[in-house]
């Protein structure tokens, strides 16, 4: 419950130990960005989705009256779309909000400079930082269902009265 | 959609906004205390209420 900090460490490209600190954002910054992150990443269901055998593009989630928050996410592929798509003027704002509460040895990497120096030659090490901000904050935020299951189990439990 | 109508600024943080509005959270705690995973549970808790709220008052029509 709350605002949280997350600690881990992290290998870098180099072998090297790199200390990760991030806090959970807090609750209105964390829908926005949620809400931001389902509406650029709608256009990457087919990779993100957890069941990536499933024909779960965007066309038939929309055929079907639903949206990217309906569907389970692996979080390795949505850190993968992201660092694949940074050069995409969309997705490097977004990447640098989504570090804005994260510390890569101390510093803020939610900083340009900084960011641009830290993962310098380091996709890798950005793959693994965004991977582990994403699994912190957005696992209840894209876990498919989950209110639905949730209501329906009160429903029955109020029929068994 | 009502969301089409409402500022973007506003629709993507619903269910922040939607716990300050039903009372159940201060724009201070939403920003300073609860994560994003409380405001989700939150939430799925309202979304139970309103369920049983509305189960009650079709009981109490019979």
């Amino acid at each position: 419950m709350a605002i949280k900090t997350f600690n881990k460490v992290i290998k870098n490209s180099e072998d090297v130990e790199v200390a990760i600190e991030i806090s959970s954002f807090p609750g209105r910054m964390g829908t926005k960005l949620g809400t931001k992150l389902a509406k650029i990443l709608s256009s990457f269901i087919s990779t993100i989705s957890s069941n990536h055998s499933d024909d779960n593009t965007n066309s038939k989630l929309k055929s079907e009256g639903k949206s990217v928050l309906e569907k389970d996410v692996d979080f390795s592929r949505l850190s993968k779309v992201l660092v694949d798509n940074l050069d995409e003027n969309k997705l490097l704002p977004l990447i640098l909000e989504l570090l804005t509460f994260t510390r890569v040895d101390g510093q803020d990497v939610s900083k340009p400079e900084i960011f641009d120096i830290t993962f310098a030659a380091e996709y890798a090490l950005l793959f693994k930082v965004l991977q582990f901000v994403l699994e912190v904050n957005f696992k209840s935020f894209f876990q498919g269902g989950t209110t639905g299951q949730i209501v329906s189990k009160f429903q029955e439990m109020l029929a068994q009265r | 959609m009502v969301f089409e109508k409402i500022s973007p600024e506003i629709s993507d943080e619903w269910l922040a906004w939607r716990l300050y509005i039903a009372g159940k959270a201060s724009l201070q705690e939403l920003d300073l205390v609860y994560s994003l995973d409380d405001v989700i549970k939150a939430n799925v808790v309202l979304d139970i209420d309103e369920k049983i709220q509305a189960i009650l008052m079709e009981r109490s029509k019979v």
